[in-house]
């Protein structure tokens, strides 16, 4: 375990090297998408290279925001929200 | 040889646990699920058929329907029984041992039941012995949230009863059987309901956030796999095909997902994934083709046990750390290493990396809706395993572990059995990934699918590597807040004081609001009349004891007859009632 | 000997009766009484299959009379060996009080054989006379006993007298007081709308004794007002009387006529008004009682039927209510400390201070909610089953209605048996005593073997009728 923990200790200490092997391992992944067969495609986005890629980045941000604001405009409540209300009891 | 039912063997079990001690009762809990899992495996020699079949009150009941997806169902159900119980081992209070084998025993009973009288009874079983598991954390929220999970699931109990009965009614058989979308009646659609709530499906889900979190350490670890995959099982045995199903399953995945971006509470990011991952299930059920129903049940066996090792990650945080919001931990990477790696096996796990039991599981399901053309579903999945890899597989590490350290020290130290515990899932979530087949073999139809295609790999490696670009641009906003976020229990609480309120104002006074109003009111003029007598009294006598004492007796005798006077009206409004009744009815 | 358990009985109140002149230090009428109720179980066993009229078939001993006596005798047993000793009296009443309650037991055992309406009137003041005196024994000087016990009485007198109007209507009408007879010629009377007024008078003092709408109004108060121990005898014994009462005479309605209509309406308003009036309860006795009120209705579900499976289902219903109400009773009867009144909160914490006895709580609650595998879950079944059979399709929906509104006060008390509470953590734990062990151990398992084994039971009392 200790030689885990060194290791992250030693990659948070060097975020640029952690951020360039994290850039490379992404520039990776879409080339061999240009190579990858495609054999159970199951609609067009499926021939477009990079489509994926686009759908993660792009869902995550989507989603992201979407829920924050959400939770901004309609959810959330102080945490005794419910406290005062005797909790449907009595 | 000789048929045990496994129910049988867990219920001896939770009642030797309480009555024994020490050493005998590890070995008992360790044993009881593991003979349970022995007979399981025993089964597959069996011929699929019903075993155990009883009369009973002109019923007849079929306590065990062994075939292939119940097979499956009891495999991991037992497994899962195992490593609970060994997670668990380092417990003392034996309630939690007894209710967690009980709920397990309902969990299997009503996987071999093979019709609907003994599968109510174990269903019931599991709410009220799950119940347990959540009071017994002891506190005051989770007493108060065990009795709303207790109501919300006897509730939907009585709606799969009444359906239960309106189907015996039509059909005049309890069997369990397949049922067609085109027939489905009133009586079929309350028997979904009933198995809907149990299954968390949006919108009857919101006991499963408002629970979960609530429970103890090792009780959440149980509860996580059975309650919603013993209802994943029904529906599948049930309702295969039912298309309503399909859709209702992908909103719950997108659903889940969401609530989980925004909570805090890492067990309640957990409980919001398994509303998430059961949505798949639901799915792939809904859907109805032999590859989305097989894809359920295997996402439904690899999430039982990342789902646990998740919990139980999570679990030994609370237990060292003393809570489970992420805004109060951090930087913990250095302190609980053992924790992490198991949190983030199952992390992985859940959120698809290839070679971890996700992989195989979950893209069965997405493929499986796929092939049957259902291309809007088959998005909604997949965006929903984006936010999967964001919520548990990076955020929930990530401020746990990394991010801003919080100088939480562990207050314990990590039992050695919960440590096997995780290891056993863990084991088997990576050995699912690695070899599929061991799985797939197990499932309830031949399974042509090969997981570990060129463009399969490319597709998880484009969807995990940017979603996490994702988080790292959005990493600001993610921090999460301690805030609550609304979610539909409050109707059923609103609806509690609702439904309590009017119990109280309109139908309470009858005679409540009469027998106070008699007895304020009488007292009243009883005091009265006994402080101008007694003014009266103690002016003319001297004895003031005396005078009080006899002032008593007055008041006693007063009051006594203000509430005969009280009487008369009861006994006249009672028997006028009864004759207006007999009257109404007469003139019917 | 078909008579021995009657004869018993009589014997056993009369050893008591001598037990009230003798002096007699505390306990000693106890012991008496644990011996010969759990006598009176066993003649009352002995004696189940025996046969025989009496007194020119006025008094008639079958299977369905030996059931109920079985019933009845077994539920003394019980309310005697609830607690050790009774709390809530004064010494010198302990002898006295086992006396009026053996007859109160005796009355009820001759009220189950009664086969004319005058032997049956007798029996049934015999029961209830013996019953009102105990109220107000209770220890104490407040009114709240004598308040309850003037209740009781003047409920039960007005009851009694509207019945016994109403027996003289019916033999006016059809000039017997037979009830073999009655059953048979009854029904077509039941076409004049006096014959309909005439029965419905009839069973007032039945309503009375099982608490049915608008009968029950009586039930929270007395509860209150009365001893624990008092209550749970008030809370069980007569309503099994009443059951076998209402089975008996309920032929002579025919079917379908407009009384079963009647008892429809009060079945459903009994169970809804009780329901939703013990939601808001906080005293543990009060909320007992409402919930009786919605138990009466259950079992006059199952009576109204008039077909075998259903009165069999009634006789299950009141058997297992018996058990899981004197459960509760001996729950609250084990922590009043002085014999008060117990409430919700004072079950606070009971978890920690007496495991046994919350868990017994807790099945005792979950049977009267109708969770399975309780004996609670099997009645409910059994008689709305019956129910839906007759085509009373909206009593079954008004019934499993109620049964999710139940849920709800019943897991109430069980929720604050295992909510942790600081000031109950310090509190001493309960002392059981070994009976008082014994008898929690049986509760439970009785109440879960009868619910899960309810075949055995079922075709018993099918063939009693």
């Amino acid at each position: 375990m200790s030689a885990l923990v060194n290791l992250i200790s030693y990659l948070r200490s060097k975020p640029n090297l952690l951020m360039g092997l994290f850039t490379l391992m992404l520039g990776v992944f879409v080339l061999f998408d240009a190579f990858a067969t495609r054999h159970g495609a199951h609609f067009a986005g499926d021939r477009v290279v990079g489509f994926w890629a686009i759908f993660g980045f792009g869902g995550t941000i989507i989603m992201t925001k979407f829920m924050k604001w959400f939770a901004h405009e309609v959810l959330i409540r102080p945490l005794d929200f419910y406290d005062d209300k005797k909790e449907g009891e009595e | 040889m000789m048929y045990v039912h496994p129910a049988l063997i867990m219920i001896i079990g939770a009642l030797l646990a309480p009555l024994t001690k020490g050493v005998v009762r590890k070995c008992v809990m360790v044993a009881t699920p593991v003979i349970a899992f022995y007979i399981v495996t025993t089964m597959y020699s069996m011929t699929p058929g019903d075993y155990g079949v009883m009369n009973y009150l002109g019923f007849e009941l079929i306590t065990s329907r062994i075939d292939k997806l119940a097979l499956v169902f009891l495999h991991v159900f037992t497994l899962m029984a195992i490593i609970g119980a060994v997670y668990a081992l380092h417990v003392e209070d034996s309630s939690q041992h007894t209710a967690g084998f009980l709920y397990v025993a309902g969990s299997l009973g009503t996987t071999l039941a093979g019709d609907y009288l003994t599968l109510f009874v174990f269903w019931e079983l599991m709410a009220v012995a799950s119940t347990f598991l959540v009071w017994a954390r002891r506190e005051k929220r989770s007493i108060a949230a065990g009795y709303r999970y207790l109501l919300m699931h006897t509730f939907g109990g009585l709606v799969l009863l009444a359906g239960i009965f309106l189907r015996y009614h039509e059909v005049g058989s309890m069997e369990f059987t397949a049922m067609l979308p085109e027939h489905a009646g009133v009586a079929e659609y309350l028997i979904l309901l009933g198995f809907a709530l149990n299954a968390a499906m949006v919108p009857l889900h919101a006991w499963l956030p408002d629970a979960y979190p609530e429970a103890t350490v090792t009780g959440a670890v149980f509860m996580c796999a059975f309650t919603t995959k013993t209802a994943v099982y029904v529906l599948a045995r049930g309702f295969a095909g039912f298309e309503l199903l399909a859709i209702m399953g992908a909103v719950m995945t997108l659903y889940g997902v969401g609530y989980a971006v925004i909570e805090n509470n890492a067990r309640r990011i957990l409980a919001y994934h398994i509303i998430s991952q059961v949505g798949y299930m639901v799915c792939g059920i809904g859907i109805g083709t032999e590859m989305a129903v097989n894809g359920a049940v295997a996402h439904a066996y690899a999430h039982i046990l990342y789902k646990a090792l998740l919990f139980m990650g999570v679990g030994a945080v609370l237990e060292m750390a003393g809570t489970a919001d992420l805004s109060k931990l951090g930087g913990l990477y250095k302190r609980m290493p053992v924790a992490m790696v198991f949190t983030i096996i199952g992390g992985i796990a859940i959120s698809g990396f290839p070679l971890t039991s996700g992989f195989v599981s979950k893209s069965m399901v997405i493929a499986g809706a796929g092939n049957a053309h259902e291309i809007g579903l088959m998005l909604m999945l997949t965006l929903a395993a984006v936010g999967t890899f964001l919520s548990v597989g990076i955020k929930l590490p990530y401020f746990i572990w990394f991010g801003k350290d919080s100088g939480v020290e562990p207050k314990k130290k990590l039992p050695w059995n919960m440590v096997v515990a995780m290891g056993i899932a863990g084991f088997f979530c990576i050995f699912i990934g690695v070899v599929p087949g061991w799985l797939y073999k197990m499932l309830p139809f031949a399974v042509d699918y090969q997981p570990y295609s060129a463009y399969h790999l490319s597709e998880t490696f484009q969807l995990l590597g940017f979603t996490a670009l994702g988080f790292y641009v959005l990493r600001k906003k993610m921090v999460p807040k301690e805030k609550l976020n609304l979610d539909l229990d409050i109707f059923y609480r609103r609806a509690l004081d609702g439904f309590m309120a009017f119990a109280r104002n309109p139908i309470s006074p009858v005679n409540e609001w009469v027998s106070e109003l008699y007895r304020v009111v009488g007292y009243r003029i009883a005091l009265g009349a006994a402080a101008i007598a007694s003014r009266f009294d103690v002016s003319i006598i001297d004895g003031v004891v005396d005078g009080v004492a006899h002032k008593v007796r007055e008041t006693g005798d007063y009051v006594r007859h203000a509430q005969t006077g009280k009487l008369q009206q009861y006994i006249a409004i009672a028997i006028s009632a009864f004759f207006l009744l007999v009257l109404l009815v007469a003139n019917i | 000997m078909a008579f021995a358990h009657e004869i018993y009985v009589a014997l056993a109140a009369v050893v008591f009766f001598i037990l009230t002149l003798a002096e007699t230090g505390r306990g000693t009428p106890r012991r008496f009484a644990l011996l010969l109720s759990a006598g009176a179980v066993l003649s009352a066993l002995w004696a189940f299959g025996a046969h025989g009229d009496l007194f020119g078939a006025t008094y008639r001993v079958d299977a369905f009379s030996q059931t109920f006596k079985v019933l009845i005798s077994l539920g003394f047993f019980i309310v005697v060996a609830l607690g050790d000793g009774l709390k809530s009296y004064e010494t010198e009443h302990e002898a006295e009080y086992y006396l009026f309650l053996s007859i109160s037991v005796l009355g009820l055992t001759l009220l189950t054989s009664a086969m004319n309406l005058l032997t049956l009137y007798i029996a049934l003041e015999v029961a209830s006379y013996a019953l009102y005196i105990l109220v107000p024994l209770r220890r104490g000087d407040g009114s709240p006993q004598v308040e309850a016990a003037i209740k009781y009485i003047l409920f039960g007198a007005a009851a009694s007298g509207v019945s016994l109007f109403g027996i003289s209507y019916v033999f006016g009408l059809a000039h017997t007081t037979d009830i073999a007879t009655l059953v048979k010629t009854y029904p077509a009377i039941m076409a004049e709308p006096m014959g309909l007024v005439a029965l419905s008078m009839m069973f007032a003092s039945f309503f009375f004794k099982l608490a049915i709408f608008p009968f029950h109004v009586w039930t929270p108060d007395v509860y209150e007002g009365a001893a624990n121990e008092t209550s749970a005898i008030i809370a069980t014994l007569p309503k099994i009387g009443a059951v076998a009462v209402l089975i008996r005479l309920t032929g002579m309605a025919g079917m379908g006529s407009d009384f079963t209509t009647l008892l429809v309406v009060l079945a459903a308003l009994s169970m809804t008004f009780g329901n939703f009036a013990a939601l808001v309860q906080t005293d543990v006795k009060r909320l007992l009682a409402f919930s009786s009120i919605s138990h009466a209705g259950y079992m006059m579900t199952g009576i109204l039927t008039n077909t075998i499976t259903g009165s069999a289902s009634a006789i299950y219903y009141v058997g297992g209510y018996l058990l899981m109400n004197l459960a509760i009773f001996f729950v609250i009867y084990n922590i009043s400390t002085d014999s008060e009144n117990v409430t919700v909160d004072d079950l606070k914490g009971l978890h920690s201070r007496s495991p046994l006895l919350a868990f017994t709580l807790a099945v005792g609650a979950f049977g009267l909610a109708g969770i399975p595998p309780t004996a609670g879950f099997a009645g409910k079944l059994f008689v709305l089953t019956s129910a839906f059979k007759s085509q009373h399709m909206w009593l079954v929906i008004i019934g499993a209605a109620n049964t999710a509104i139940s849920i709800y006060y019943y897991l109430k008390m069980v929720r604050a048996a295992y909510a942790p509470d600081d000031a109950a953590e310090s509190a001493p734990k309960v002392d059981l005593s070994m009976l008082g062990k014994a008898l929690g151990v049986a509760f439970i398992l009785a109440i879960l073997l009868v619910g899960s084994l309810p075949g055995y039971f079922m075709d018993l009392f099918k063939h009693a009728l």
